[in-house]
């Protein structure tokens, strides 16, 4: 019986292996009917299948290989011509070869439910009429898929030999038309879908026979890799001896010691490597699969199969794949139609690329299909609450696409393109990332999709930053690290806190603080008072800076898994040994995302809560970035208008015509000094200089200031009317200073006129009678002066009035064209006034936009019951005018 | 040595006697199955845990494994603050992997046959008894059989 056994699982071995090459050999074969190579291949493996079960007592599978062996002989022999009849039957034969070798691996014997496969045009076809297999193909794919010579002639010439499997192939199209229940033949029970869902699509192993090769036991492998890791620990160890012993011949050893050891884990690490086509070989008939299906036709390319994966992350890359190559013929390559009237070529592509690039492996898969419409997503997303109407607007196309990522995004019903695409896609990027991968998507409408995924080479020997807190060591992996801040001195402070949520700006961006002595609980305080090291992480779409005392090296380390009693802790990921020989924690970043998510979200509750409190005390509370230019005055400008700060050495600064310029990321910085446009003593040069930088549409524009002072709330008691100069919106007192409020647009809009889009403007005044009047209600002269200064540097013109009341009166004195209110007004609110121009028979129609920092879901809705056209966030900008834009357009249509 | 023990020299092991190593936390005597120990090490540098259950001492590297170390003073006795820089390191394999129990001292290995094993008593207030497999009455003393597995088993709550 042993023997027995044994002999099974050589054939097992065997024969899933000759099972998969054949899968990609007859799908090959289709394409190149001619390779008569091709053709002996598959014929010899169906040959050897054939025989190794009669040896090992297989009647089934015997039979099935029998069968089909039959029919390639008679190819062979010129007897038949391949079509995609014989090509579906050859691959439904070895689906059954599969089942089949499933039930042996579980019971040792081939007793399994298969489908009968039936041989193309076989006598028995047609007494029944139809067949199972028969039954799922239609007629149009019978007639599009034949690829050699043309079938009629052929049908004739098999008649002629012996009509023993002979049948016309309209004969088969014909029974592919009959409706009657598929027939079985064999004595054992019906076939059952289940079984034939079960059966493994798959199957692994190395598929090279030559002699030169050897299989070995994964375990093995992973045994020498274990070993391996703890030799190059020890190799480590040993090098941090080798300065202290003046020993000639010790060092030489050493180093060979070194060198062997590097080349030792090596060549390791390559044992373990497959090529990525282990896993592409088996598109070609899940595209042939899929596209049969559906009716579509698609070329596979395959780029870049020989590029060499760890095993592990090789299997764990093969269900995401596949998923994808699924989703991109079934949702991103069109039809046939659809494709020539698009004036595509009617056969789309699809391919699958594999390439190195910086110690990882990166995945594309691109089709020329329909590509991702990301309004239809960013509707979706708004339309599942995902985001709001606002969120959806701000964000980029590619925020957009990953937006498919998301959970809640992938369950939505098949309604359009994109819903059906994003079906599982959390799953595939869940599994990606599980492997320490990432994925992104770039799409463009019309020309294609491309999914981007970046995997790492190897699990099991990472490169991991070295870091201290509290004493300890812990390592980081390199692949979640994405940059080093280092604050010192006053730069601390820039870390804001809202109750206990830490958040630091890093050029204008969010970031959440963790603190990992706090996170771990190790109840010291932080070693360093005077600079702060941040470590800025990414897991995922979570961001954050994680402090740590001291930063240390990146070392190789290999990950070690950890006992059971530990594993809970969502902090860590394993452990390793260091260099010196003592154990250290790998921190786990998704672990600690979640105490970052945490925080991002104590602090949105917290500054919502705040601006609530704010807006009953005092809620005109303006953020003001401080900054001054000379040593005298103070200068302040409301930080919601300001994308971000930097600094540079003042020598940086070029000048090209009459402008500085900076040159910065790449590109040209265009430079604005305030001094020149308001009456202020010049600064006295300085090494360094601060720039504010701000976006104007799709430019930017930097303010040299001489330094950054604070950031700081303030109310608006701003007095806008005692200093009357263009560029300044106001001046206001904080810590005794005299603070003048800059009118950065109305700066800008004079440096560049050119900037502001005059279109609306000019189509206003092409449209008479449209919008060019708009009163501007908000009790704040402050925020009337922002107000203003937006409106006007679109070349609108802006009435103002304090409150409801007064804001109906304007409205009978002036023409006014829309009008854009404040919510919170003492006298007559914004809703009020909306209401109250709602009941008007002439104000009824009139557009009445809401700014407010109520932002919740209950005060839009408050707001349009009472009859507000659009409600928007307090001095967004860009928001404003393009809404404005959108009412008249509307208008004007 | 005392008949009424039953011990036996280690060579004449037979079916029905089982060889325990021992060791003590405080006053208390504990056994544990020899075949389960895989060695005995003096003290060893210990990486702390953060977070981590309080009966966990930290982790060792013991040739380029890594080893949990259980401090059983607190696992088994609830003692608050147990494992020193003099206690001992005996190396046990279980289900998940090699784990370090960290003792107060280690004594011998005794052969024990299986008839004098009895039920832990509800006397012993102490001692955490689910952990125990049994006692064995010695000379002048009680030897806590230590059911290894369920020690380290992770606690339901």
């Amino acid at each position: 019986m042993g023997q027995r056994e044994e002999l099974i699982q050589i054939f097992l071995t065997e024969s899933k292996e000759i099972v998969e090459l054949l899968d990609q050999n007859i799908v090959v074969w289709e394409h190149e009917p001619d390779n008569t190579d091709l053709l002996n291949d598959i014929f010899r493996a169906f040959h050897t299948l054939k025989g190794n079960a009669g040896v090992v007592g297989m009647p089934r599978f015997e039979k099935i290989a029998h069968i089909t062996e039959e029919i390639l002989t008679q190819i062979r022999d010129g007897k038949r011509t391949i079509n995609s009849e014989v090509i579906t039957f050859l691959l439904d034969s070895l689906d059954q070869l599969k089942v089949l070798n499933a039930a042996i691996e579980e019971t040792g014997s081939d007793q399994a439910k298969v489908k009968e496969i039936i041989p193309p045009g076989s006598e028995k076809t047609k007494a029944k009429k139809a067949t199972s297999k028969a039954k799922t193909k239609s007629k149009a794919e019978t007639k599009s898929k034949v690829k050699a010579e043309p079938s009629p002639e052929v049908g004739d010439e098999i008649k002629a030999d012996d009509g023993s499997w002979g049948l016309f192939p309209e004969n088969i199209t014909e029974t592919a038309e009959s409706n009657e229940p598929p027939q079985e033949t064999e004595p054992e029970p019906a076939q059952t879908q289940a079984a034939e869902d079960n059966a493994p699509t798959e199957a692994t192993g190395s598929k090279t026979k030559s002699d030169s090769t050897i299989r070995v036991d994964v375990s093995l492998l992973d045994n020498l890799m274990n070993t391996v890791g703890e030799l190059v620990l020890s190799r480590n160890q040993i090098m941090q001896f080798v300065p202290q012993v003046e020993n000639a011949n010790f060092h030489a050893a050493s180093q060979r010691l070194n060198l062997c050891t590097s080349e030792l884990q090596e060549s390791v690490m390559k044992t373990r490597m497959q090529p990525i086509s282990n896993v592409f070989n088996r598109f070609p008939r899940v595209v042939r699969d899929v596209t049969q299906a559906i009716n579509k036709k698609v070329t596979l390319k395959l780029v870049g199969a020989e590029t060499e994966l760890d095993k592990t992350i090789i299997e764990g890359i093969r269900d995401p794949l596949t998923h994808l190559v699924r989703n991109a013929i079934d949702h991103g390559i069109e039809d046939e139609p659809t494709r020539v009237s698009k004036g595509k070529d009617a056969r789309g592509t699809l391919t699958l690329r594999a390439y190195h690039e910086g110690g990882q492996v990166n995945l594309e898969i691109t089709d020329d299909g329909s590509g991702i419409d990301p309004n239809k997503i960013k509707n979706k997303a708004i339309e599942k609450g995902v985001l709001t109407a606002q969120q959806a607007e701000a964000l980029s196309d590619r925020d957009t696409m990953n937006l498919i990522f998301k959970a809640g995004f992938s369950t939505a019903a098949k309604i359009t393109n994109i819903s059906g695409r994003g079906v599982g896609m959390d799953v595939v990027k869940t599994n990606i990332e599980k492997i320490g991968g990432s994925v992104e998507i770039l799409s463009a409408i019309n020309q294609g999709t491309t999914i981007k995924i970046k995997i790492p080479l190897t699990l099991a020997i990472i490169p991991a930053l070295v870091v201290t807190t509290g004493e300890q060591r812990f390592a980081i992996p390199q692949i979640n690290l994405l940059e080093l801040v280092r604050l010192e001195g006053e730069n601390i402070k820039n870390i804001e806190r809202i109750g206990n949520a830490e958040i630091y700006r890093l050029r204008g961006k969010l970031l959440p603080i963790v603190r990992l002595n706090k996170v771990l609980e190790l109840h010291k305080e932080q070693e360093n008072e005077e600079s702060l090291s941040i470590v800025v992480l990414a897991a995922g779409e979570t961001q954050f800076g994680l402090i740590v005392d001291r930063i240390h090296d990146t070392e190789e380390i290999v990950v070690k898994p950890l006992n059971k009693h530990l594993k809970t802790i969502s902090s860590f990921a394993g452990a390793t040994v260091m260099g010196d020989g003592k154990a250290a924690l790998i921190l786990d970043v998704v672990g600690l995302a979640d105490t970052a998510r945490i925080i991002m979200e104590e602090h949105n509750q917290k500054s919502k809560n705040n601006t609530d409190d704010d807006l009953k005390t005092n809620r005109n509370k303006q953020t003001l970035l401080l900054f001054s230019i000379n040593a005298e005055e103070q200068f302040g400008i409301p930080l919601s208008l300001v994308s971000r700060l930097e600094t540079f050495e003042a020598s940086k600064i070029q000048t090209t015509g009459n402008r500085e310029v900076i040159k910065y990321r790449g590109r040209i910085l265009p430079l604005l000094r305030i001094e020149n446009f308001i009456d202020i003593k010049p600064p006295e040069p300085s090494e360094k200089i601060s720039i504010i930088v701000f976006s104007v549409e799709n430019n930017e524009i930097g303010f040299v200031v001489r330094e950054i002072i604070d950031i700081v709330e303030t109310g608006t008691d701003i007095d806008t009317a005692s200093l009357p100069q263009e560029a300044l919106l106001g001046s206001t007192i904080l810590d005794d200073k005299i603070t003048l409020i800059i009118d950065a647009f109305t700066l800008i809009a004079k440096e560049y006129p050119e900037w502001f889009d005059r279109k609306a403007q000019v189509m206003v005044q092409e449209q008479a009678g449209t919008i060019s009047n708009i009163l501007v209600v908000d009790d704040s002269p402050f925020i009337r002066a922002i107000e203003r200064s937006y409106l006007e540097s679109e070349g609108y013109h802006v009435i103002e009035a304090n409150n409801g009341d007064e804001a109906l009166e304007r409205m009978t004195a002036h023409e006014i064209d829309l009008v854009v209110t404040d919510i919170e007004m003492p006298q007559m609110d914004g809703l009020e006034l909306t209401r109250n121009i709602r009941a008007n028979k002439t104000f009824k129609d009139m557009p009445v936009v809401a700014v407010s920092s109520l932002g919740g879901a209950e005060d839009r809705e408050r707001g349009q019951q009472a009859g507000v056209d659009l409600y928007l966030k307090k001095l967004d900008r860009a928001e404003l005018l393009k809404s404005l834009e959108n009412i008249i357009k509307q208008k004007l249509q | 040595m005392n008949t009424d023990n039953s011990f036996t020299d280690s060579q004449t092991s037979s079916q029905d006697t089982v060889q325990y190593a021992t060791f003590r936390l405080g006053n208390e005597f504990f056994g544990i199955e020899v075949l389960r120990v895989q060695e005995i090490l003096k003290h060893q540098e210990m990486t702390p845990v953060p977070l981590a259950p309080n009966y966990v001492s930290g982790l060792i590297n013991l040739r380029g494994q890594i080893v949990t170390a259980i401090d059983l003073g607190i696992r088994l006795m609830e003692r608050e603050e147990s494992a020193t820089d003099e206690s001992m390191n005996l190396v046990v394999n279980s289900n998940d992997g090699v784990v370090s129990l960290m003792v107060d001292e280690i004594g011998d290995v005794l052969d024990i046959k299986k008839n004098v094993m009895e039920p832990t008593p509800p006397t012993i207030k102490s001692i955490k008894g689910e952990y125990l497999n049994g006692v064995c009455k010695l000379d002048g003393q009680l030897l806590m059989i230590l059911d290894v597995d369920t020690l380290l088993e992770i606690n339901k709550n």
